[in-house]
Formats: structure tokens, sequence, C-alpha cells
């Protein structure tokens, strides 16, 4: 289960990332079409934004929450003590539960509804889209599932099982973003 | 007070709360509009918020720009385009008094540029400059002030990831605020290089002469090392100035250059390319995941009517831009300490745009004024994230007080350019203005 989460992470990870590469070669496929040979690359707008960005988006959330990649404020979090910060921890772990978990519901709801109806956007080129609705409710489940293991092996026994101290080790991160 | 403003006033301390405990900004701003709309109309139009908004949101296509400019980012720091800018700086500016810092300055302005983030920039440079400056026994405070001060040049100079989340919340043009940014950027970067000169002139102690001599083969050697960043940058805003390609399509085809000359370098590895697109997925996600929160806070803030309710407040007391804008660079200043930038921007658009277009003010102005209070926020403590991140990539080096203490100085300055930025909006307002 464990190994399932962690590889099921990356492995949204790596697509996302993937399709992150497709985004930027479509775009540029397009911009050069346009101006040099003037035939556009087709449905450009409708594919980046229904398909490259949803997967930039929302598949990689599961793996920003296991290698605990959020933007948070933690300046008051650092300064207190030991047994606050355990509070504090099972208390954003039981918020941010409910929340995955009503977006998983909400999102998978949704999804299933637009399949059945065969969703599609109208435009220039007509593009289905429900395909694309599928990675909410994939990400945010996956997203509630690590939340659910951390508050209860890392917050509650105390035995972190998501944590790989080697593997934490070599991928420290470059600090933040913007 | 009505019931439903005090409904968005508990919102807003609740959001507060969990923001405090930690809690990622993101879910917290989601979580608190999700109870709050359910407590102003019925479950069922919150639940139905809660479904469409992620969604729709997202499936935008000029936000396709946040993650290409990243992306455009992240392959030229990684690909090391960035590399040779600081050494290039340092041969000009060696000898003047305080050289070294001020090449920090310049050199951090032309990455900034390629990368569009503050706090990318302020990490890179402490790992190139503050040892430089520092083997010249320039006084720790001066090295390490430069260098987080240098890079909150990062969203003020085009393009600039802030710029684009403010345009689309706002509704103001994207190209129009990339365009106002030059001139602040520039202002702001040549206000910093007179203090620093000014300083280490009156007190040479703070930064010793420069004694390097170097050949002009080797100042010729290494100019051709620095060529790849200017080259990305003219590519980039030379085709969105002439029309070539819009401000969303200049990230991709700024990640394709970069990924190009990186190519073209040899520096492009296999490596480089899947270590890059993968911080980007993962900065895209955390961006987005709080751009969709804030998008459900501005519902929510809405239907409660407290913005309205705030500026009807406000307005009593002042009916001038000028005053409003202070009160909000005040409010800013304040929340800028506790709060990081991307937060803090989508978090009081919401509360703050009805005031704005009640008053009439110029929103590509406002944007650039909001900007550089932002960055004066990543410097100031406590919560300066620059130092922060300075602080991680230097170790136990030099202690958190002397950083702060280095960039105060910056901070002084910067409070004059804003000064400068309000009274004369023309510094920000008069190239968007003649390229229209």
């Amino acid at each position: 289960m464990i190994y399932f989460i962690k590889k099921g992470s990356r492995l949204l990870e790596y697509v996302s990332a993937a399709v992150l590469g497709l985004m930027m070669l479509h775009v540029v496929a397009d911009v050069i079409g346009r101006q040099l040979l003037s035939s556009p690359a087709p449905a450009t707008t409708e594919v980046v934004a229904f398909y490259y960005m949803v997967a930039v988006v929302f598949l990689p959330l599961p793996f920003v929450e296991l290698k605990q990649q959020n933007i948070v404020v933690d300046i008051f979090y650092n300064f207190a003590p030991a047994k606050a910060q355990r509070v504090m921890r099972a208390l954003v772990e039981i918020t941010s539960i409910i929340f995955f978990g009503l977006m998983t519901f909400a999102s998978a709801g949704h999804a299933l509804k637009a399949y059945a109806k065969g969703e599609m956007v109208q435009g220039y080129y007509q593009v289905a889209i429900w395909p694309s609705r599928f990675a909410l409710p994939l990400s945010f489940g996956l997203v509630t599932l690590i939340l659910i293991v951390r508050l209860i092996s890392e917050t509650l026994l105390e035995r972190p099982v998501l944590v790989d101290e080697q593997e934490s080790a070599n991928e420290e991160s470059e600090g933040g973003l913007v | 007070m009505t019931d439903r403003i005090e409904i968005g006033l508990i919102g807003i301390a609740v959001a507060l709360f969990l923001i405090i405990i930690r809690t990622p900004i993101g879910v917290a701003l989601a979580l608190v509009s999700f109870g709050g709309i359910c407590a102003l109309t019925s479950f069922s139009a919150a639940w139905s918020i809660l479904t469409i908004v992620p969604f729709n949101f997202i499936t935008d296509w000029n936000l396709s720009a946040i993650p290409t400019f990243l992306l455009m980012g992240y392959v030229a720091s990684q690909a090391g385009l960035t590399s040779g800018l600081f050494s290039a700086m340092r041969m000009f500016f060696g000898r003047v008094p305080g050289g070294l810092a001020s090449s920090t300055v310049i050199a951090s302005a032309l990455f900034a540029s390629a990368s569009g983030s503050s706090v990318a920039t302020a990490a890179a440079f402490s790992r190139i400059a503050v040892p430089e400056m520092l083997k010249a026994r320039y006084q720790p405070g001066l090295a390490c002030g430069s260098v987080a001060a240098a890079g909150t040049l990062g969203s003020l100079i085009p393009p600039s990831i802030l710029m684009i989340l403010y345009g689309i919340f706002t509704d103001a043009s994207i190209s129009a605020l990339f365009v106002a940014g030059v001139f602040p950027g520039i202002l702001s970067a040549a206000m910093y290089i007179a203090m620093i000169t000014l300083r280490s002139w009156a007190k040479p102690d703070l930064a010793p002469r420069s004694v390097e001599e170097y050949s002009w083969a080797e100042k010729w050697s290494t100019f051709r090392d620095v060529w790849p960043l200017p080259a990305l940058i003219v590519s980039v805003l030379g085709g969105i100035s002439f029309g070539l390609f819009t401000p969303t399509e200049a990230g991709a085809v700024g990640a394709f250059v970069a990924i190009l000359i990186a190519l073209v370098r040899g520096k492009m590895t296999r490596e480089v390319f899947v270590r890059a697109t993968i911080d980007t997925a993962v900065g895209t996600a955390t961006i987005f995941i709080i751009a969709i929160g804030a998008s459900m806070l501005s519902t929510f803030m809405a239907l409660s009517g407290l913005p309205v309710f705030l500026s009807s407040v406000l307005m009593e007391y002042t009916a001038s831009p000028i005053s409003l804008i202070i009160m909000i660079g005040i409010s800013f200043l304040i929340l800028g300490m506790f709060i990081e930038s991307i937060s803090l921007i989508l978090l009081t658009i919401p509360v703050v745009l009805p005031m704005l277009q009640a008053l009439d003010i110029n929103l590509i102005w406002f944007g650039i004024i909001m900007i550089k209070l932002l960055e004066i926020g990543l410097i100031s403590p406590p919560l300066g994230m620059n130092v922060f991140v300075m602080k991680s990539s230097l170790g136990d080096r030099i202690p958190l007080s002397v950083m702060f203490r280095g960039s105060f100085w910056f901070i002084a300055v910067d409070l004059l350019t804003l000064a400068l930025l309000i009274a004369f909006p023309a510094i920000s307002l008069w190239l968007p203005g003649i390229l229209q």
C-alpha cells in the first residue's frame, strides 16, 4: 500500500513533467506554424487548456504532498514547543483530509457525469474534454490517502512510513519558487 | 453591520488561524470559502462551487504562461546559462567602490529577467556572489543585503509570474504590466547601485577596493560565456513587443529557446531536462492550489459583501486615491512580513479590487506599486523569504541577524523608490503608453 502510494505519486509526477514538455512544443509549433507557414497547429488553445494544464496542475499534487512542498507559513510552527507542533500537525492533517476528501467526491461525481454525456468543448474545433476530468479525483484521492497515512503513522503513532531518509536527503529541494 | 459581513469577517479570521498553524495556504482559503458559502447560501451552492471552480479555473489558456515561464527559468539556471554573469559584471565594475555588490545587482537583474522569480534569483546569487564578496573582505551585511535585495528585482523586471497572476485576477493587460515593469525595475537597480557606491565611497572598510586586473583576452572570453542570457531575454521581450507571439505564448517560446541555447552549448543533458520539468511541475501545482483557493475566496468575499463594506468604511476617511494607496501600502508591508508574495497577492486582490475600481485607480500603475511592496516584504524581518532562502543556501557562515541588518539599507532605498513610483505614475505608465 505504501509502496503503491509512493510509486503512484511519482508516476503522476513524471507524466505531468512529460506533458509540460509536450505543451511547450505544441505552443511553439503553433507560433512557428502561424508566423512562417500561416497554418497554426490545430486546436492549440483547447488542448493546452483542457488537457495539458489539467495534467500539469493536478497530477503533481500527490508528489507535492508526499514531499511536503506545499506553500505554508511556518514561522509560528517553528517557534512552537514540540507538543504544540504535534497538535498543529494533527489539526492541519485533519483539515487537509476533510478538504481533499470533499474535493475527491466532488470531482469524481462531476467526472462521471461528464463521461456519461461525453462532454465536449465547442470551438473552432470540437474537442472531447471528459477524459481529463478524471485527473482531478485521481490526484485528490491519492493526496487524501497520503494524508491519512501520514496522520496515523507520523502524527499519532510517531512511526513515519512515508519518509525515506536516503531519498529525502538526495532530493533536497532548491529553495522556494517565486 | 449585517450578518453577511460578519460571516465574511469570521471567514477571514478562520483562514488566518489555519494559515498560522501551518495549513497549506491553498487548502485554508478553499476550505474556509466552502464553509462560508455554505453559511451564506446553501450547501448545494457551495458544493457546486467546489465541483466547478478547480477545473474551470485551470482550463484557461492564459494561465499556461505560468508553467512555461517557470520552465524557462529552471532550464536557464540548471543548464548553467546564468553562471558566467557575475564574473563578467565584476570585470567591469570591480574597481568602482563597492563594485562587487553593484555587479551582483546588475547580474541579478539580468538573471531575474530570465527566471521571473525573486526567490530563485536570491538562491542562485547567494551561492555565486556572497562567497566572492566575503573573499574580497566585504562586510557580510553588505554582501548579503545586496544579494537579497537584488533578488527582489525578479518580480518587477518582466517576465514575472506575479504580474501574470495579478493580470489574470484583475483583468489588467499582462503585456502592459510586463512593459510597465521595465523602468521601475531599472530604477530600483540604479537606486541600489547608487546607495552601494556612496556608502562604500564614504566608508571604504565596508568594501575594500579590488586590485584585480583583467586582460582584454580574459574579458573577451568571459563575455563569450554570457551571451545566452541576453539572447534569451531579447527573444522573449522582443517577440512580445513585435507581436510575433502573445505574452501567454512567450513562456513556451522562452523555454524552447533556453533549451536550444543549452543544446548549442552542450549543457542540455537528460538529467537537466528531467530535473527542470519535474521542478516546474511541482512549482506549478503549489502555485495553482493557492490560486484555486483564492478564486473560491473571491466568490465567498463577493457574496459576503465584505469588500464593498470595507471600501465604504475606508472611503469615509479617505476620498483620494493617494491616501488609499498609502493605506493599502502600509497594510501590505505589515502582511508581507508574514505571508509570502504569491499568497498575499491572491489573498488581498478580492478585497482590494473593488476599492480600486471605486476610485478609478489605474490598475497597471497599482500593480507595479503592489509588486514593489511585496518585494520589500521579501527582505524585511521577520519573514523575509529572500533572506531565509539565502540563509538556507549559505548555512551557518553568517547569522540571520547580520543578514537582516544588511538588508536594512536596501529597504530604506526601496521605500524611496516606492515613493517615486507613487509620486510619478509616468515611471510605470510611460512605456506601455507609447507601445499601445
